[in-house]
């Protein structure tokens, strides 16, 4: 058995920059400030991208919010932004 | 196998301890599969994947991300974790 | 309470080395080799063919670890003209 699980890896992004894919072509940016083991998330000024295809052209709305509490269970992934 | 006191190992846990350090894939119920160095795992299928790169159903499809950081995968999305 | 009882999951121990085929609650399909299961009925098996709506997605040469979660049946002997 490995000594750390990976929850304990989200636990090194503490305060740090995080990408966090979530269900339904959605994904945020943010500083982590708080998680639980469902997955819950708090994010502080969280840049939010939704991606839609409308008329068969990929179209994505930006929205921001200086704080943003994330339900566990709509996340699929985090992980560190690599750009932008 | 069936009687789980503690002690016994089964298919599923020797399986999970025997992959940590080893390429595998994981694929979500949404289809996307992730390719990478397992870091770590837990009971709930939490997975915690180095060097990832992100595909559609196979990777014969095609790269659609690669992410240079550690990549935590939630497990209540996953659908399997394979050898790769 | 007969004594012949035979409870499911006793079948299912009795193909552990068999080739078995797995289907989800989706259209999606498991062909392989039982390796073995644990109380959740997740699944290990070995030399595995992914299908989705009867056709090949993927090929796993070693072993892997299906979440029980979405598995709807288990049938022993395998998919038919499988591999």
């Amino acid at each position: 058995m490995s000594s750390d699980s990976p929850l304990d890896l989200l636990k090194l992004n503490l305060d740090e920059k995080v990408y966090v894919k979530l269900r339904g072509a959605r994904e945020l940016t943010g500083t982590l400030q708080a998680f639980d083991s469902h997955c819950n998330i708090v994010l502080s000024d969280a840049v939010e991208t939704i991606y839609e295809l409308v008329e068969n052209e990929l179209k994505s709305t930006k929205r921001e919010a200086e704080m943003i509490f994330v339900r566990g269970d709509t996340v699929t992934l985090v992980t560190t932004p690599s750009d932008q | 196998m069936s009687t789980g006191n503690g002690t016994v190992t089964t298919a599923s846990s020797e399986f999970l301890s025997n992959i940590i350090g080893k390429p595998v894939v994981v694929k979500l119920h949404s289809g996307m599969l992730y390719q990478g160095t397992l870091e770590s795992i837990d009971g709930f299928m939490n997975v915690a994947l180095n060097q990832a790169t992100e595909h559609y159903e196979s990777e014969k499809n095609g790269l659609l991300y690669r992410y240079d950081g550690d990549v935590f995968v939630r497990g209540t999305q996953v659908l399997y974790i394979s050898e790769a | 309470m007969s004594g012949v009882e035979i409870l499911p999951l006793e079948i299912i121990d009795k193909t552990v080395g068999q080739p078995v085929w797995v289907m989800l609650t989706s259209h999606r399909e498991f062909a392989g080799t039982l390796v073995g299961f644990d109380d959740f009925v997740n699944v290990v098996l070995e030399d595995v063919v992914e299908y989705d709506r009867d056709s090949e997605v993927k090929r796993h040469a070693g072993k892997m670890l299906l979440s029980g979660n979405n598995i709807a049946l288990l049938v022993p002997g395998g998919k038919p003209d499988a591999q």
